[in-house]
């Protein structure tokens, strides 16, 4: 190397973080200014180096974690995001059930005081009535429990939500056979 | 906390048994890094108190965080990251006025207060005083210099972790801390 370094470069080289310090190595051998600006450089790092370190205090880790709450192990939280998916979807479907109810049971309320009345004639009438208040019930369970869900998001709702569910199937499936056993009798 | 339990472990162990919910793997965390984050707040503000202060909200906010963290990347690069952004934002509140560099250079030359030797050797005094100088030195740099020394002299990061720790590229940490050690060598006339 024939020209003098920047003195960037030199500041680099005494770092030890200059590709080709060789080259550098080679001209501070015959150039004393070259040289004196890395001693300079050289005489700054050791003053900085040569600084006391400081101490933290004894109680610095514990006063740190005294702040920190524990994470939640991603197991649970798959958990949860699972049973806030699963709490979604059955408001959706708690609400898409009563939509469906309304469109095409738009005379329900009908219905329902016709089967009053017909429940003073025959008590599966009665039973029939309770079904439909039930369903109707179970609907909007569906739907307020799901609500609960998603915002406790807790695994112990899911089941809840679960079993509500499965009450609602199983009125809908007693519903079904009655009115099958009604219409077999009828005919 | 179980402070010879963590010896063995790699710092990428630790992180996950934090995120598996055992908080007090990062008391192992603490253990290696609460002293150089320390004495990089230290030297960045010069006050033990407030260093301290300010290392404990690192750490906090490295615990929070930590989800984020790339284990690519060595921890210690990334705690000085979120040390050098908390320590930026701090220094900005604290210091309204930002000298240019040139300004700098010349407000390098200015007297410096000398504590009164009597109180201790003389050879101890002189020592000190210089010790002293230098500290102000350091102090009287830009943050954005002022990080650099202290990352390179004091937590002994290479040019690479530097880049990655201020968001600079290569070639700025170098000319920074270049310009950084002008400033100092101006500062320091007659003393080295």
């Amino acid at each position: 190397m024939t020209h003098h370094p920047a003195p960037a470069e030199i500041s680099a080289y005494v770092d030890g973080e200059l590709a080709g310090s060789d080259e550098i190595a080679e001209h501070l051998r015959v150039c004393e200014p070259c040289r004196a600006q890395t001693a300079t450089f050289q005489k700054i790092a050791a003053a900085v180096e040569e600084l006391p370190q400081v101490q933290p205090p004894h109680d610095f880790a514990s006063r740190v974690l005294a702040h920190l709450n524990p994470y939640r192990p991603v197991a649970r939280r798959v958990t949860l995001a699972a049973s806030a998916v699963f709490a979604l979807l059955t408001l959706a479907s708690g609400t898409g059930l009563i939509a469906w109810g309304i469109l095409t049971d738009a005379d329900i309320g009908a219905r329902a005081a016709s089967a009053v009345t017909a429940s003073l004639e025959s008590m599966l009438s009665v039973i029939r009535t309770a079904i439909i208040v039930m369903r109707i019930g179970a609907n909007i369970a569906v739907v307020l429990t799901g609500t609960v869900a998603l915002i406790l998001s807790r695994v112990g709702s899911v089941l809840l939500v679960a079993l509500v569910l499965l009450a609602a199937s199983l009125t809908f499936l007693l519903q079904r056979s009655i009115s099958t056993y009604q219409r077999g009798r009828a005919a | 906390m179980k402070e010879s339990a963590n010896r063995g472990e790699s710092d990428h162990d630790l992180v996950k048994r934090v995120l598996r919910g055992d908080k007090e793997a990062f008391g192992g965390i603490m253990q290696r890094y609460q002293r150089p984050i320390v004495n990089y707040c230290y030297r960045m503000v010069r006050n033990y108190e407030v260093s301290t202060d300010l290392a404990q909200e690192v750490f906090i906010k490295a615990y929070n965080s930590l989800r984020s963290y790339d284990p690519r990347y060595k921890l210690s690069t990334w705690l000085y990251k979120i040390a050098s952004n908390h320590l930026i934002d701090h220094l900005r509140k604290k210091e309204p006025r930002w000298v240019s560099i040139e300004q700098s250079l010349e407000e390098g030359n200015r007297p410096i207060e000398i504590r009164d030797p009597s109180a201790m050797g003389e050879r101890d005094a002189v020592f000190a005083d210089k010790q002293e100088r230098i500290e102000e030195a350091i102090m009287r740099l830009p943050p954005t210099y002022r990080r650099l020394i202290v990352l390179r002299h004091v937590n002994d990061c290479s040019y690479e972790e530097m880049a990655r720790i201020c968001s600079i590229p290569l070639g700025t940490v170098k000319n920074r801390l270049f310009r950084a050690r002008e400033m100092l060598r101006a500062s320091l006339e007659g003393i080295l």
